[in-house]
């Protein structure tokens, strides 16, 4: 498989078809970070599409000092933190969420109705616990569990230390044990 | 080891495999002997279970061409040079998108046809002769006169009496004097 990097090198080159390859290869996770971050689908198919054009105009100052990836996720995650500040995500309800997941799951996964209701809601109830998390420490138990990336990579792509990275997953953790006691 | 400790040693990253309580001897047996921070503990294990078994939401299905729609947008866009812009805006107004090499090309060769004027009209101009007193016959004969110069055409400039004159039929010019 052919790396990130030669593509970025292309884009940078001027080859306009070379980032829609990066495209294909990043969309879903980042979708699935903005999604869990923000907290509803239209929101985060907003940021992602956000997060990309970001990425294109600014993908002259990718120094190539991490990769790719890592750098997307720095992107995507600034790119949601000003969504989550100026935009009423966090007010829009948690119907709106499960209504969307629903229509995904009927529309993508074959699924018994009444498994799946249960799947959505449980689902919808766990978003809406993390949605109740600071942005700092939503973003790290999204990258670690939504995202499974390592400490190390989280610290890179929050710009913190591996101490502060445990330290906010600890803390977060401890804020949403009662939250998900139910589930 | 009291329960604040407990509390403070317990790894989250490590916690789902519970590595940690066996590595940890004094863990364990904190744990084994005081039912709070078990009970607490366990609430943790399952908070980090529930958020392990999150699902990674589907994208909408037409989400990457809209990404790469965008991106092709910005591609052309960035490739215009800042002074054919509004020529792209206008082609796309008519929902034309030539290649951003022709929209620079022909805004290039606007702005050159209109500097040329400009200079030309700034510095170039024909002196106004319209304070001039002319015969009867020769404000006729100028009247009627075509003018050939396309830029004096455009601007509505008389031709200077002079030229006028010289171009005047001879028969014209002896019965005026």
């Amino acid at each position: 498989m052919i790396p990130d990097d030669v593509y970025v090198h292309k884009t940078v080159e001027g080859d306009g078809s070379a980032f829609n390859e990066l495209v294909q290869r990043h969309y879903a996770k980042i979708y699935g970070l903005a999604c869990r971050m923000l907290g509803n689908p239209d929101d985060a198919s907003d940021a992602t599409q956000e997060t990309f054009l970001e990425a294109y105009k600014s993908l002259q100052s990718f120094q190539f000092q991490s990769k790719f990836s890592t750098w997307l996720y720095r992107v995507a995650i600034n790119t949601c933190q000003q969504h989550i500040r100026k935009s009423d995500s966090r007010g829009r309800t948690l119907m709106s969420y499960s209504n969307s997941l629903r229509e995904q799951g009927n529309q993508y996964v074959a699924d018994l109705p009444e498994r799946m209701a249960l799947k959505t809601e449980r689902d919808g109830l766990i978003q809406a616990a993390i949605d109740q998390l600071p942005p700092k420490q939503r973003a790290v138990v999204v990258l670690f569990y939504a995202q499974n990336l390592k400490y190390r990579e989280i610290a890179l792509v929050l710009d913190c230390s591996e101490g502060t990275v445990a330290s906010r997953l600890n803390t977060a953790i401890r804020n949403l044990k009662s939250m998900l006691k139910e589930l | 080891m009291n329960c604040e400790d407990f509390m403070a040693s317990i790894d989250v990253n490590r916690l789902s495999s519970e590595l940690q309580l066996l590595e940890n001897v004094e863990l364990k047996r904190h744990l084994e002997t005081c039912p709070k921070c078990e009970a607490e503990y366990e609430e943790i294990l399952h908070a980090v279970t529930v958020l392990e078994s999150l699902p990674a939401p589907a994208p909408p299905p037409n989400l990457a061409e809209r990404i790469k729609k965008r991106i092709a947008k910005e591609h052309r866009r960035s490739r215009l040079a800042f002074f054919a812009s509004p020529f792209a805006r206008l082609l796309a107004a008519f929902k034309f998108n030539p290649h951003p090499a022709l929209v620079n090309c022909t805004a290039m060769v606007f702005y050159l046809v209109l500097t040329v004027f400009l200079v030309k009209l700034t510095f170039f101009s024909e002196p106004d002769s319209s304070r001039r007193v002319l015969s009867p016959t020769a404000s006729v004969w100028r009247s009627a006169h075509v003018v050939t110069t396309s830029w004096a055409a455009i601007r509505g400039i008389p031709t200077p009496i002079e030229e006028t004159e010289s171009t005047m039929p001879e028969e014209v010019l002896l019965q005026e004097r």
